[in-house]
């Protein structure tokens, strides 16, 4: 017993310190078609100013294109009006962000144009919902 | 005693890892701080993705205070090749350790494309070095 109190003392210091700088995905759901599912770090979650920023990733299931497997990126919402803007894309040739980096890109700074407010409907996206559920977060 | 101490930690560790997700855990550069600002930065924020490294920073300002600005939140991207550090989110507050009301509020590329951009840093004379050194051998 007092084995195992030791271990899990150990085991919740060590995760709260060393492996300070790896995600920890929560799945929030698939898409209707099961192409693709979406997930969520909310370690990543932070409210700073009027905006939510976190870490998404998104895996893609079937209908594979470019050999792009998972996508990682850095989001901010703003949680009055459920719109996102991406700050970051990379792509990945394997699932769940493994494998060798496709595409990376800073959005502002590649594709300027790109980097803008877009309205996610709760009821109709898995994105839109995902938002809500990330605006719920203390 | 030994049991409900046990059980106390048990749940006190589910509850910790979702419940706090949100919130920041600072850690001093103290060679990035002097006797006018302390630097901070969360381990926990420190992601290498791709060609980057991101994480969320906190200026702690000690004296020679201006605008009533006592400290300041940012979020960077950094590239460790080259040693260049580019600002993405900015908010200040009028309290130490960013703490009460934000004063302003600036998603940087959003704001003004001109100061989207690298800022280079000395490893070892310059402000941001150490902090450079400490995110990218984090």
């Amino acid at each position: 017993m007092k084995k195992l109190f030791f271990f899990l003392i150990v085991s919740n210091l060590f995760f709260n310190n060393l492996s300070a700088a790896s995600f920890n995905w929560t799945k929030y759901n698939i898409t209707e078609t099961k192409d693709a599912e979406w997930f969520y770090d909310k370690k990543t979650i932070f409210k700073v100013g009027s905006y939510r920023f976190y870490w998404i990733m998104t895996n893609y299931l079937k209908d594979i294109e470019n050999n792009v497997y998972s996508v990682i990126g850095h989001h901010m919402a703003n949680c009055e009006t459920n719109e996102s803007k991406w700050i970051t894309y990379t792509s990945y040739n394997s699932p769940m962000g493994r494998g060798s980096v496709d595409m990376d890109v800073v959005i502002p700074e590649v594709v300027p144009e790109d980097f803008k407010w877009n309205y996610w409907d709760p009821n109709k996206t898995i994105y839109g919902a995902m938002i809500e559920e990330i605006c719920n977060y203390r | 005693m030994f049991k409900k101490t046990f059980l106390i930690i048990l749940i006190y560790t589910l509850f910790s890892s979702s419940a706090i997700s949100a919130s920041f855990n600072w850690t001093k550069i103290n060679k990035a701080s002097d006797d006018e600002l302390d630097i901070f930065y969360d381990k926990k924020t420190v992601f290498n993705i791709g060609e980057y490294v991101y994480f969320w920073q906190l200026t702690n300002y000690l004296k020679d205070i201006k605008d009533d600005i006592h400290s300041i939140i940012a979020h960077n991207i950094v590239n460790c090749n080259t040693y260049e550090l580019k600002l993405i989110v900015y908010a200040d507050f009028k309290r130490p350790m960013a703490r009460g009301m934000v004063d302003l509020e600036m998603i940087i590329p959003e704001q003004n494309a001109e100061l989207f951009k690298w800022h280079y840093f000395d490893k070892n004379n310059s402000i941001g070095g150490p902090i450079i050194t400490e995110v990218c051998n984090n």
